[in-house]
Parts: structure tokens; C-alpha cells; sequence
């Protein structure tokens, strides 16, 4: 069934069952993909999910059609985020519970460069659960769910410029935390490299 | 131009949902408007030729199913839900809501190493209970003397407790230890879906073979049933083993279904064998009153036990110290 986003969003607003299937099927997935990047947890992002389509059930009748199906269904996603974190004991210590998550390979590179890059990823990881929760979910909803500001700013409730500024911010954090790994790991390397040279003398 | 931080957070990658959370999103829309609804379709296919046309629609998207469940993995996730998968959702959802149950039961005992015992039976009662905590028992169907107790590996038999403060209790059937350890985690995640504690066909996998990740269960088809003289939808789903424990069976389950409530009344799983003979290796049913309060009193595992509290680690005992 091909509805267009308008004949969808017309379907949604009457309440019916058959679109929000196909809005379902259509949004699962990214839906899923978002509450995991905030919440770095396979089976509490699933839940959330379960959570989002509910709580967009029965918010149907009241769907007014402003913005896309898209952004509705994020911006719900982040209040059933937001009233976990409220409930929960954990709060902010979302501790990475899924490991070894691989990114898309990069095919440009030589091996020491594909390194270098998933090194950076995995670091670019862990810095983005370090930050505090709303940056963290302005750069989840610009860099990995591809909205814009504009959107952002609908889906946080924020205004544009606060957008704006939690990028800038965001990014600006997480550039120090990985300046700070990479010069940990450099301190790391050259510890290692003079113990080896140590054993040689021995 | 993005900078190379940019890049590489637009690239981070989600790891894949799991295989069931379509149609858990899809059980969220209740049952009374997915039928209202069905009745308007069929409301509105007045006119002849519109007739005509749904009738070979429906035709081609019937073939077209039975096309996907033999030529993929029987758990489709096509556009077009068949009624079976949606129906065993509603069950997965109505499991998960669960707050309290307990289900009895009994399966066959696991050797040292794994594998199924050929004669042996083993007593199974768990307790749930979010207020309360996590029971679990098994012990031998025939408690053997004391000078027969088994000796060596895992004999696989023990009671467990959880709390919903993470602390967990363990004790081996026929010892005197017991270990103390915290796992608030793991709570965490069952005490929200007690269907996760007892749709265990990986569970049971890893009990044939021990510390395996196992096959994740494919729902395969359902039909109409009987378990003790109570009608219920039967669901057969099915777990394959690793690809690297050729010879380990394949477990079929059969899950009746109460159609009224869509709570689980009982379930039977099967081995099935390379050479297609199967045998019967766990079998229980389900009480939805609330369990008794004392199966959650830690102070009953502790009588006569000697203590090991190993708070610090992450999560139970080492084999090692198992009897």
C-alpha cells in the first residue's frame, strides 16, 4: 500500500488503524535506532519503541498534521526518553551495554587509516554517551536521524537557536573528550614503546 | 564542509532491532480497531469490478506470502503481517505486562558437559513477582541419597532468588553454599518482561549446550488445541542450534494459548534430532495468582548455608565452586 505522507497524515488524523500500520512499519526501525543512541541498550530501546508507538496510538485523534509523521513520532520518542529517565534510578548513567557495534566500512581507506577510523568511532561513541543528555539528543537527531535544525528544534520542544547552540556546544565537547583520548592513548604508546625498549637493554 | 568528528557521527551505526519488535509495535494497536476496521473494508467493497479487483489482489498477496514463509526463514517480516505472528505478539505483549505468575513443571536433567540425560527428570517452579523478586527451583524428580550425591561438573540443579535490589542468591541443590552476588541489571531487564523469563528455547539450548548463544526461536505456524480439556491456540515455534554443535537437536516448542486472555496455559518442548526422532525435555504450566510471599524470603536458602558474599562480582559463582 503507497499512501503519500499527505493521504497518511489525512488517514492518522481520522484514526485509522490500517495507516498507523504503515506508519509503524515505515518508522520502526529509525525510531529504534534514535532511543538506542540515547540509551546505548538493545532491549530498553526496544521497549521504548513499544512504548512510542503506544503512547502515538493514543495520541492519534490529536495529531494535527503540522509537521511530518517523522517528526511526530520523534518527538514523542523523546518524552517516553525523557519520562524513563525521570522514573529510572540510572539517569544519566547510560552505561554501554551493547559492545562491539560496527560501523559502515570505509572503503576509501588502506587498513591503518580503517583503523585509525574505527578506533575514532568507537571513541566518538563513548564521548557521545559522556555528554550530557540534551546534547547528546541534538546530535543524535542532526548527525544519525538527518533532521534539520528546524526539525530539531520541533522534535526538543527548543527553539532554533538553542539548536544551534547545543551543536556547537555538543561537538565542541566532544572534539575535547577525543583530543583527551588521543592524547591518552599517545601516552599509552609511548609508555609501551620505552618498556619495550627497556626489556631489549635487559 | 564537515569536519571529520561530523563524519564520523553521521556514520555511527545502531546495532540491529531485535526480530520480534515490529510486531510488538504492531500489537500496540488494539484488537477491537484493527476489527472495526476490517469490517469497514469489507463495507466499502460494494461495487462489482472494485470487487473483483480486491478478490485477485488478495489472491496474488496469499501466493506471495506462501512464496516468503518457504523460501526465507519461516518469521517473515514483510510488509503483510500474517494473522499467526500478530496473534502470538498479542501473547508476547500480554506476557510482558505480567506483574506476578508462576509456572511449574519439570524437564529432563543436563549432564556435566551438557546434553540430555536419557532417564533423568528434574523438577522446575519459578516465581515472578516485580514487588517481590525472582524465584527459581530445579531439583531432582528423584532426590537420590546422600551418599549418591552427584559429584563433579554442574549437575544442573539448584534455587535461585533474585530481589529487586539486584542481590541474588544461589545455592546448589545438595550443598551447603550459598552465593551472594549483585546483579541489578539483569533484574532490570526481567522484572520488565516476564515473558523474557519464560520463553527460555535459547535457555534451553544453552542447557544441552553449555555457554552457547543458541539459535533464536522462529515462530513457524499456529493451530487450534487442547491442553487438559481447555481449548487454546497452539503456536510452534522452533530453535536451531549453533552452526558449530551440528549434532545438538533443534527444540520445537508448543505454546497453548488461553484465546480469552492470550496468556500462555502451558508449554511442551520438544528435541528434534538429526534423524528426525524427538523426545519430550520440558513441560509446564502457568498460574497467574499471586505467589506466595515466603518463595521470596532469602532467610530460607540461608539455613544452614555456608556464605559467600561476592557483592563485588558481577554475576554468580564460578563453575568452580558448583558440586
Amino acid at each position: 500500500m503507497t499512501w503519500s505522507e499527505t493521504q497518511l497524515m489525512r488517514r492518522l488524523q481520522r484514526g485509522e488503524s490500517v495507516a498507523f500500520e504503515i506508519v509503524v512499519e515505515r518508522h520502526y526501525q529509525s525510531v529504534f535506532r534514535q532511543l538506542w543512541h540515547f540509551c546505548h541498550d538493545c532491549e530498553l530501546a526496544a521497549d521504548l519503541t513499544q512504548e512510542t508507538f503506544a503512547q502515538a496510538w493514543k495520541s492519534l485523534t490529536s495529531f494535527a498534521g503540522k509537521s511530518s509523521v517523522r517528526t511526530w513520532l520523534y518527538s514523542i520518542a523523546v518524552r517516553v526518553w525523557y519520562r524513563w529517565l525521570e522514573n529510572s534510578a540510572n539517569q544519566q548513567n547510560c552505561v554501554p551495554l551493547d559492545e562491539g557495534i560496527e560501523s559502515l566500512p570505509d572503503d576509501a581507506l588502506n587498513p591503518a587509516q580503517r583503523l585509525e577510523a574505527q578506533t575514532l568511532r568507537e571513541d566518538a561513541q563513548t564521548a557521545l554517551q559522556g555528554l550530557p543528555a540534551p546534547y547528546r539528543e541534538t546530535l543524535v537527531l542532526f548527525y544519525m536521524q538527518n533532521l534539520k535544525c528546524r526539525e530539531v528544534s520541533e522534535v526538543l520542544e527548543v527553539p532554533l537557536g538553542t539548536v544551534k547552540s547545543r551543536l556547537h556546544e555538543g561537538l565542541k565537547r566532544l572534539k575535547t573528550a577525543l583530543d583527551k583520548a588521543e592524547a591518552v592513548e599517545a601516552e599509552i604508546l609511548k609508555g609501551e614503546r620505552q618498556c619495550e625498549a627497556e626489556l631489549k637493554t635487559i | 564542509m564537515r569536519s571529520r568528528i561530523e563524519n564520523h557521527l553521521s556514520r555511527l551505526a545502531a546495532p540491529a532491532e531485535p526480530e520480534n519488535l515490529k510486531a510488538r509495535c504492531l500489537a500496540t494497536i488494539p484488537a477491537t480497531a484493527r476489527n472495526s476496521v476490517q469490517s469497514q473494508r469489507y463495507a466499502r467493497a460494494a461495487h462489482p469490478l472494485r470487487q473483483q479487483l480486491r478478490v485477485a489482489a488478495a489472491l496474488m498477496a496469499t501466493a506471495a506470502l506462501s512464496l516468503a514463509f518457504w523460501n526465507t526463514r519461516p518469521h517473515s517480516d514483510d510488509a503483510t503481517m500474517p494473522p499467526d505472528s500478530a496473534a502470538f505478539a498479542q501473547t508476547v505483549e500480554a506476557m510482558r505486562r505480567l506483574t506476578f505468575m508462576r509456572c511449574r513443571g519439570r524437564q529432563v536433567k543436563t549432564g556435566a558437559k551438557g546434553g540430555w540425560r536419557t532417564t533423568e527428570w528434574a523438577v522446575l517452579d519459578t516465581a515472578f513477582d516485580a514487588a517481590r523478586g525472582i524465584y527459581s527451583g530445579i531439583w531432582p524428580a528423584v532426590i537420590p541419597a546422600a551418599d549418591q550425591h552427584p559429584a563433579g561438573g554442574n549437575s544442573g540443579v539448584y534455587r535461585f532468588l533474585q530481589l529487586p535490589d539486584g542481590t541474588l542468591y544461589m545455592r546448589p541443590f545438595m550443598s551447603a553454599d550459598l552465593f551472594i552476588s549483585s546483579d541489578p541489571q539483569t533484574w532490570h531487564r526481567l522484572s520488565k518482561n516476564a515473558f523474557a523469563l519464560l520463553m527460555g528455547e535459547r535457555a534451553a539450548l544453552a542447557e544441552y549446550i553449555p555457554s552457547t548463544g543458541g539459535g533464536a526461536p522462529q515462530l513457524i505456524s499456529s493451530a487450534n488445541g487442547v491442553w487438559k480439556g481447555r481449548q487454546a491456540r497452539v503456536f510452534i515455534l522452533l530453535a536451531k542450534p549453533p552452526s558449530d554443535h551440528r549434532g545438538a537437536p533443534a527444540i520445537r516448542t508448543q505454546a497453548y494459548v488461553d484465546p480469552a486472555t492470550h496468556l500462555m496455559t502451558a508449554r511442551q518442548s520438544f528435541a528434534v534430532f538429526a534423524d528426525s526422532t524427538e523426545r519430550l525435555v520440558m513441560e509446564e504450566e502457568y498460574d497467574y495468582s499471586r505467589p506466595d510471599a515466603a518463595l521470596f524470603n532469602p532467610g530460607t536458602l540461608r539455613v544452614g548455608a555456608r556464605i559467600h558474599d561476592q557483592r563485588q562480582r558481577k554475576w554468580g559463582p564460578s563453575q568452580s565452586h558448583v558440586q
